[in-house]
């Protein structure tokens, strides 16, 4: 624990200082950032019924190659993080956190609304507009760091809240439903 | 200082006592007081700049995480509400500074943190505190906040002048409630002292405290009372003493008096008798001087050879022994039919020279006899003068035979005294011892000297005398003549005309050869009828010339016996001169001897010269007849 505790402080001082190692692609910093997200999100009981780890599921082509490994097994608030990875959405998925991969551009608003009615789900992904269309968190690249989004609707649909201090991060936030 | 509150009275010691306890104690209530809401206020200080640390860093957290500087400075400004944070700075986990909030004319403090503990502190007049920022258990950062307690200060300083206000209230309840307490305890203690004072100034024992209470106070005063009461006790028992140590005094005073008195006349008494002590010691000194002076008289009379030397002594000393006296001694003479004056001194003329014994009293009885007033008492007869003084007679008295009497006029009174009598009965014993012994001396000399027949010396004096003659004539080169004269047929004329007219023969030619011989020739009776002169510084012309005048004049005596006359008698003469004939008495007298006896052979009535001399003595040599 140590080890990755002091791993990730090492990255997280890479962050601030907005140097990129050469080693430390876009994905191993979003990656990242979805698990800080964990931290401030906090799940209903029902949404975990039974099961107490913190599943995140990659939808699509998975673009943080090994970055993810690095989270598996962490805890946040004593729950395990669990790491699932589909193309395309199977049944028995029971996902915490849903990246949708830019893969999956095309088809985002059916993908978008196959997830509405599920609640206890949060919705990330780096498309360009995701919280337009109904996301939860959109990151983004500005000013050559990474960024964030938030559509608060989509949160409180998803019966998921969100701490104050990420709100407070977000370059942009929404609140509405997704434009048809 | 200490001397001043000694002397200042109970009350205002009491009132000081409290004053500066209360004090003390208030002045230290204050400090304490003080100084715990100062403490209070800064560890309230510390407290809240921790809490509000805590806060900024729980709300720093996403801005950590995410690395949102922008929100982080936000977050920070908020600091900015309260005035007393001057400092707030986030590090993130490596320690570096992050974000920074600095109010204006504040430094950041340029402490490293990095291994700093987690801490509050206090420092002076800032409060730091370093807490870490966590997240869900992990350390994400740290936050650095100071705040300045300037404001505390100020809110402790607005305290102090309520908390003054009610000090010194609470001093002057304080005093107020002392004073009336010290009032409680002053005022018997004054009441006292005045009772005291009344007794002192009143000299009245019989005054009493009338405090009634059961503490210290209580005490002294029941001791006060019950001293007090002693004293008045004592008091009458001394004035009763002394009363009777006044009669004491009196009593000894008299008893005193009288033997003052006593003594006194004891003194008086012992005066007089030291001055008759005095008089008697200088009676003695004066009896003592007297008879020294008697002692030394005598000595000088007892060396005296002759009555004539008596003379002189005896007055020196009669007129020392009694000055300013006149007098005389007057003695028997031979015959003792009448009294002559021997000396006398100072004026005599009162008194006959010459008297007979029974014109003196003192004689008469063989006592002293002493004429004090001339007027009345029993004058001698031999005190002629009219003017007659007082005068005393004392007989001369030695081996029982009265030798004259001592007369001393013109005396002081006081010189009859006992003493002087003795004095005076004294002096006559020693000058009638003196004379007689004088007299006796003289006659004895005469007896061994003198040849009683004749009255020439005797042949004893002539050995002497020859002897000294020869040494003398020896030294001074003079020659001395020796005569021996024999009286022709002597025996035949005693036989003739009797023992008696022999004497007379004897005794007339002694009594012509006295006449005969000059002051330094010695004539002697040899022995029988031989007779010897001496004649010194005579040379043998001389010696023959008087040889020859005395042969004829013997021959012109007329000798009587008894109304008849005697026959006309004749001498033969032998000479002899020294050193001529012989140096030594013996010789001299011999070759005399010789001289005559040749004389006598040759016929008689005439003279012969000793044939001897030194040259061929015992030859014989010519007789010479002229």
């Amino acid at each position: 624990m140590n080890i990755l505790r002091s791993m990730l402080l090492i990255y997280l001082w890479l962050i601030s200082t907005g140097y990129a190692h050469a080693e430390t692609t876009e994905y191993d910093i979003k990656a990242a950032f979805i698990y800080n997200f964990a931290k401030f999100v906090e799940w209903q009981e029902s949404a975990v019924e039974g099961n107490n780890d913190l599943t995140l599921c990659v939808l699509g082509k998975d673009p943080f190659g090994q970055a993810l490994n690095t989270l598996r097994n962490r805890e946040i608030r004593d729950r395990k993080i669990k790491i699932q990875k589909a193309r395309s959405i199977p049944k028995d998925w029971a996902c915490d956190i849903v990246f949708i991969s830019k893969s999956e551009e095309k088809n985002l608003p059916a993908v978008i609304s196959e997830f509405s009615n599920t609640d206890g789900i949060l919705l990330v992904s780096d498309i360009r507009g995701f919280v337009d269309l109904g996301g939860s968190i959109e990151l983004r690249i500005s000013n050559n760091k990474v960024r964030f989004a938030i559509n608060r609707h989509a949160i409180r649909q998803a019966k998921l809240s969100v701490s104050s201090k990420l709100l407070q991060l977000a370059e942009d936030l929404v609140d509405r439903e997704a434009r048809s | 200082m200490i001397r001043r509150f000694k002397d200042i009275s109970i009350r205002h010691k009491l009132l000081v006592i409290s004053g500066v306890v209360t004090f003390v104690v208030l002045i230290f209530s204050a400090v304490l007081l003080i100084s715990s809401i100062w403490i209070n206020e800064r560890d309230a200080a510390a407290i809240e700049l921790k809490g509000i640390a805590n806060l900024i860093g729980a709300n720093s957290t996403a801005a950590l995480i995410f690395n949102d500087e922008a929100t982080a400075q936000e977050i920070l400004n908020t600091l900015g509400t309260d005035p007393d944070v001057t400092i707030g700075t986030l590090y993130d986990a490596s320690g570096n500074e992050f974000s920074r909030y600095q109010r204006e004319g504040h430094e950041q403090p340029s402490i490293s943190l990095i291994g700093n503990p987690y801490d509050t502190f206090i420092d002076g007049m800032t409060v730091t505190t370093y807490q870490p920022v966590t997240m869900d258990g992990d350390i994400i950062g740290s936050i650095l906040l100071q705040s300045n307690l300037q404001s505390r200060l100020v809110n402790l300083q607005n305290a102090l002048l309520p908390i003054f206000g009610v000090l010194i209230a609470t001093f002057c309840l304080a005093m107020a409630i002392a004073s009336k307490l010290t009032r409680s305890i002053i005022s018997p203690i004054k009441d006292l002292c005045e009772v005291i004072d009344r007794v002192s100034q009143e000299d009245d024992y019989s005054l009493r405290s009338r405090l009634n209470q059961n503490d210290e106070i209580g005490i002294l005063s029941g001791g006060v009372n019950d001293m007090l009461m002693r004293i008045e006790e004592r008091d009458a028992e001394i004035n009763a003493q002394r009363q009777h140590l006044e009669e004491q005094v009196a009593e000894r005073t008299s008893a005193l008096q009288q033997a003052n008195q006593r003594i006194k006349a004891e003194l008086s008494e012992l005066a007089r008798a030291e001055s008759e002590l005095k008089d008697a010691h200088r009676n003695l000194e004066l009896q003592h001087r007297n008879f020294s002076l008697l002692s030394e008289m005598n000595d000088r009379l007892q060396i005296c050879h002759a009555i004539d030397e008596l003379k002189p002594v005896v007055v020196h000393y009669l007129r020392k022994l009694f000055s300013s006296t006149s007098g005389g001694l007057f003695v028997f003479n031979h015959s003792r039919s009448l009294v002559e004056s021997m000396v006398t001194w100072g004026n005599p003329a009162s008194i006959e020279s010459v008297f007979k014994q029974d014109d003196c009293w003192a004689l008469r009885q063989g006592r002293l006899h002493v004429v004090e007033d001339p007027e009345t008492g029993l004058v001698c007869p031999h005190c002629v003068n009219d003017s007659i003084e007082p005068y005393i007679c004392a007989p001369m008295i030695a081996y029982g035979e009265v030798i004259g009497a001592l007369h001393i006029s013109g005396m002081q009174p006081a010189s009859f005294s006992l003493a002087m009598r003795q004095v005076i009965t004294s002096a006559a014993e020693h000058l009638a011892l003196a004379i007689a012994n004088m007299r006796l001396r003289e006659a004895l000399q005469m007896k061994s000297v003198r040849d009683p027949l004749t009255g020439l010396f005797n042949r004893r004096y002539l050995q002497e005398t020859l002897e000294r003659e020869l040494a003398r004539s020896n030294r001074s080169s003079q020659s001395t003549a020796l005569l021996m004269i024999d009286v022709d047929h002597f025996k035949s004329f005693n036989d003739i005309h009797g023992h008696e007219a022999g004497d007379i023969v004897l005794r007339e030619f002694g009594a012509f050869l006295k006449r005969e011989v000059r002051a330094e020739d010695i004539a002697c009776r040899y022995g029988g009828e031989e007779f010897i002169i001496i004649l010194p510084s005579t040379d043998i012309d001389d010696a023959v010339k008087r040889a020859e005048q005395i042969r004829q004049e013997t021959k012109d005596m007329h000798l009587q016996h008894r109304g008849n006359v005697l026959p006309r008698i004749s001498v033969s003469l032998g000479v002899a001169i020294s050193p001529e004939h012989a140096d030594n008495v013996d010789d001299l007298i011999n070759a005399a001897d010789a001289a005559l006896y040749t004389a006598k052979r040759e016929g008689r009535d005439r003279i012969k010269v000793s044939s001897l001399d030194q040259e061929n003595s015992g030859q014989g040599h010519t007789l010479k007849t002229v």
